[in-house]
């Protein structure tokens, strides 16, 4: 009988291992475990999707590019601390200055409702790191001698409290696994809610490289009194269907490479008051 | 800001410039509440100095009288709406008008305003734009006069406002 228990329990911690972090899924980590991860990534476009889902492509590129720090704590069994902070933030227009900050930091719990299936909730808080405004001005001066200002955010300027729910299998030899997940983004300042939904299915190769593919659609839910509806920063009216790729390479037990690919698409839903383009990330992962 | 607005303010502003800290310091609290009356007493009369005067070239000379007018469609998912009146004051002057219910985005920073041949806005750059005129830039809601340095020829029959770094436009209006 003991036998058998610890077998469970052993697979049970191997497979939280097996998981990569920074998606969505059900499991929690081992008390006193981390996994830490920094990375940058950069994101480029000049097609933009207006509110009412009409492509523009005649504007000037838009560039984002950022350092991103991740990172979550098993405070217990069940309880997880999740930090997710975009510690330097750069955008840009290839006609404009660069806008330069910090993003949302985003902390949370996360609580291992059901381990054996397992099925998390996590409550996240997005707390802005500055008021929303951050204007920039155009290289070059119009016909009219003025120099045009835009506002290019690194924060939205708004608190905003994320709600998921999310549940995950695995195969018996932990190699395989997916997770489904729905989440509620609840906001402030008369911004409309948001509701997220995503799958993603992973798989263990040659014992070393985790691919893990990802399909997240973000709805509209309740409309907010903004008047914003323009400012694909804030996220205000912003709906999409992405997709993505991740690629975690276990350099040992404890250090990780990871690359990622996502992109937009309007299979699902439509994209909305969104800058439709390929994000590329590249970072460095510890995990204990 | 002005210069969004499209204003060409002249500020005129006269400061009075003294040094009398050191001086205050080595006086008595009887002498230095005197000097103190006696400043306040000097600088309430230099008052009408001290005020700042602002000529806005924007505004209309005299009675402003539309010539053409229309109302705006939001474009983009904005809110843009209010009337636009294309028109000219007393010295002759041509203005563009938007009235006190005008609205329109302006979170993402400069509006500009484009007098167009069609509701499309149609960018040229290689033959200098033949289809657009570039007359100013948006930065509050509300009413507000736009002065044109030349009158709009009647084959521009639009107006455009138009983020130019995203290339979006934000409404239009029809001027009959």
């Amino acid at each position: 009988m003991m036998t058998l228990l610890y077998k469970a329990l052993f697979m049970a911690i191997c497979l939280l291992y097996l998981i990569p972090a920074q998606g969505q899924n059900g499991w929690t980590r081992a008390t006193k475990g981390f996994y830490a991860q920094a990375s940058l990534s950069h994101f480029s476009t000049g097609n933009y999707y207006s509110s009412n889902s009409t492509l523009f492509v005649g504007g000037s590129t838009f560039q984002s590019s950022g350092l991103l720090l991740y990172g979550e704590y098993g405070i217990s069994n069940r309880f997880t601390a999740v930090v997710d902070i975009p510690l330097l933030l750069l955008h840009r227009f290839t006609t404009t200055e660069t806008a330069v900050g910090t993003g949302s930091a985003k902390l949370g719990i996360k609580y291992g409702l059901i381990k054996k299936i397992p099925l998390a909730l996590q409550v996240d808080v997005e707390i802005p790191t500055n008021d929303g405004v951050t204007l920039v001005n155009t290289k070059e001066p119009n016909s009219l001698g003025i120099k045009e200002q835009i506002n290019l955010p690194t924060s939205d300027g708004e608190f905003n409290v994320w709600t998921t729910a999310a549940i995950s299998k695995s195969s018996s030899s932990g190699k395989t696994f997916g997770s489904l997940y729905g989440a509620m983004n609840f906001r402030t300042e008369s911004f409309s809610n948001q509701f997220q939904a995503g799958l993603e299915i992973g798989q263990l190769l040659f014992d070393k490289l985790y691919l893990i593919g990802k399909l997240k659609i973000q709805e509209k839910v309740v409309d907010g009194s903004s008047s914003a509806s323009a400012s694909f920063l804030y996220g205000e009216g912003t709906t999409f269907t992405s997709y993505g790729i991740t690629a975690m390479y276990k350099l040992d037990s404890k250090w990780k490479i990871v690359a990622a690919f996502s992109d937009y698409t309007g299979v699902i839903i439509q994209r909305r008051n969104i800058y439709d383009g390929p994000t590329f990330s590249l970072g460095l992962a510890l995990e204990r | 800001m002005l210069m969004l607005q499209g204003n060409c303010g002249i500020t005129i502003q006269l400061h009075l410039f003294f040094k009398l800290k050191t001086f205050i310091m080595k006086r008595s609290i009887i002498q230095t509440s005197l000097i103190l009356l006696a400043f306040a007493l000097i600088t309430t009369s230099c008052s009408k100095d001290d005020e700042t005067l602002t000529i806005d070239s924007a505004s209309p000379s005299g009675t402003f009288t539309p010539e053409r007018s229309g109302s705006l469609t939001a474009e983009s998912g904005t809110p843009t709406a209010g009337t636009v009146e294309l028109g000219k004051d007393e010295d002759n002057v041509n203005f563009l008008h938007f009235g006190s219910n005008f609205i329109t985005e302006l979170a993402t920073g400069t509006v500009s305003i484009y007098m167009s041949t069609s509701a499309v806005f149609t960018a040229s750059p290689g033959t200098g734009n033949p289809d657009l005129k570039l007359v100013g830039n948006i930065s509050k809601n509300g009413e507000q006069y736009h002065k044109l340095s030349e009158s709009v020829p009647s084959n521009f029959t639009h107006v455009i406002l138009w983020c130019n770094t995203a290339g979006v436009p934000f409404g239009n209006a029809r001027l009959n």
